[in-house]
């Protein structure tokens, strides 16, 4: 809608419903969704079995779930991104030799679940004589299908900046590696903080599927709490919002990148 | 005789059995989430703000959270308020609600690209709010996010494997218990692969066909988005 169109649509109450103006059917869909929500969280606070959550010892244990989760995704993510570089520089490589693995291991590891990755990891390595730590492994099974998105994103953003740059910096006489190190990765770093950021949450949320190689990361911790007290639904609602916690605040920063990335 | 591979071969049949369970279990799931993403992006859209918080508090809590937190208190947690559920039906309400909460952002922002002529001419030929959204913007916003969507459900045939670990029998969970009856990792391991492989690949050649199809002049541009699932 154009700004002069702005006015004339306003005026108009067949066109566009007006936004910000109380209206009744407005006012009661408030005052019923409201309720429903209500409805929804009342009861459940008052027939959870909330105990275990006003104990120290049931935080301290989340807690020390919360700092191997954490670790986990600050590790995978790091690693992640220098493979990820790698791969995307091999993908657009001349040489074949290069270009080829780097292709397939991408088009690949992206193609299978994170799940089997992680599972594949802990099983298959302590056979081929990696006898790890449940973290290493976690860390490892993640960077490897991480490593193979961060790639393509890597890529995009490479591919993104103009041919023009290219060209100024190598007849300003600068070699191919300044180039690329200097003029093209922070401009295609710019471009790509969003989906860094959301790939980051999407990364986090992964880390519950260490659980499942017993790794006492946040959603193991809370397994076990919940095993103990006889409260599945509670002790999940309590580790669903600390993982909330961090994600929506990621996704905020990343929608904020977003916005400043378009001005 | 014994040669690499006969551990799979010997059990093809219930490898099999798992590969069609993750069919079963994506399309069932695909067309869930597809009824649950069109209403909830309806809802966030709706000039009642009511709707809009109901819609929002959905797709923030479920894209925010872990599936297998979800499954959990799906599979294990429902049973406590006496609704006990097999973990076919379990897996597929957790999978149907993670991945609705991300289709109904892709239809949003589908309908958010409509340009609002199409509405105001709807609405100045008469239509209600309901028919306009039917008849003139979701046919419109639909087809333009089909490539996303079909993105989407690559992720959540992938996401499906997720579910082995409540119970439900399908390509991943017949990997494991192939493993740990055979002991033969690297053999059931690729059987898994091979099959993951043979739905994910084609579905993605189908969204880049699509996606060519759909916008002739960005074909062969890598995306920037990622597969943020």
């Amino acid at each position: 809608m154009t700004v002069g169109n702005e006015e004339l649509v306003k005026s108009d109450p067949l066109v566009v419903p007006p936004r910000f103006q109380i209206s009744w059917p407005s006012l009661t869909g408030w005052i019923v969704s409201v309720a429903v929500l209500l409805a929804l969280v009342i009861p459940a606070a008052l027939n959870g079995k909330w105990e275990p959550f006003t104990l120290g010892t049931t935080w301290t244990f989340l807690w020390q779930g919360l700092w191997v989760t954490l670790q986990v995704a600050f590790y995978s993510i790091i690693a992640s991104m220098i493979f990820g570089i790698i791969l995307a520089l091999g993908r657009v490589s001349p040489l074949k030799i290069i270009s080829i693995p780097s292709v397939t291991y991408i088009e690949l590891l992206r193609a299978l679940p994170s799940y089997l990755i992680i599972l594949y990891c802990f099983l298959a390595l302590p056979k081929i004589g990696l006898s790890l730590d449940a973290l290493w492994l976690a860390v490892i099974g993640l960077t490897l299908y991480t490593s193979a998105i961060m790639a393509e994103v890597i890529r995009a953003g490479i591919l993104s900046v103009e041919k023009g740059q290219l060209e100024a910096a190598y007849s300003l006489g600068l070699s191919p590696l300044t180039t690329l190190a200097q003029i093209v990765l922070p401009q295609a770093f710019r471009r790509m903080m969003p989906s860094i950021v959301s790939q980051l949450i999407t990364l986090l949320k992964d880390t519950s599927l260490a659980a499942i190689i017993a790794l006492p990361e946040l959603t193991r911790q809370g397994r076990i709490i919940y095993n103990q007290n006889n409260n599945v639904l509670e002790t999940m609602f309590v580790v669903a919002m600390i993982y909330f916690v961090f994600c929506y605040a990621l996704s905020l920063v990343s929608r904020k990148l977003e916005v400043r990335k378009h001005r | 005789m014994d040669y690499f591979g006969k551990s799979v071969i010997d059990n093809l049949g219930i490898l099999i059995e798992g590969f069609k369970t993750t069919i079963a279990l994506s399309i069932i799931a695909a067309f869930l989430s597809l009824a649950i993403g069109v209403v909830v992006a309806v809802m966030r859209i709706a000039p009642t703000g009511g709707l809009r918080l109901i819609g929002a508090v959905y797709v923030e809590f479920f894209r925010n959270t872990p599936l297998l937190v979800q499954a959990y208190a799906v599979y294990f947690g429902l049973p406590k308020l006496g609704v006990r559920l097999d973990p076919f039906i379990a897996g597929t309400i957790a999978l149907s609600l993670y991945t609705g909460a991300y289709v109904a952002e892709t239809v949003r922002s589908g309908i958010l690209s409509i340009p609002t002529g199409q509405t105001e001419a709807a609405r100045s030929l008469g239509l209600g709010y309901i028919q306009t959204l039917r008849l003139v913007i979701l046919p419109q916003a639909l087809r333009i996010v089909l490539p996303p969507l079909g993105n989407l459900l690559i992720a959540m045939v992938k996401n499906s494997a997720i579910m082995s670990s409540i119970g439900l029998a399908e390509l991943m969970f017949q990997g494991e218990k192939l493993n740990s009856d055979t002991f033969r990792t690297f053999e059931a391991f690729t059987a898994v692969i091979i099959g993951y492989l043979i739905l994910t690949l084609p579905l993605a050649w189908g969204v880049s066909w699509l996606e060519g199809k759909l916008n002739p002049t960005r074909q062969a541009k890598p995306s920037l988005k990622g597969a943020s699932v």
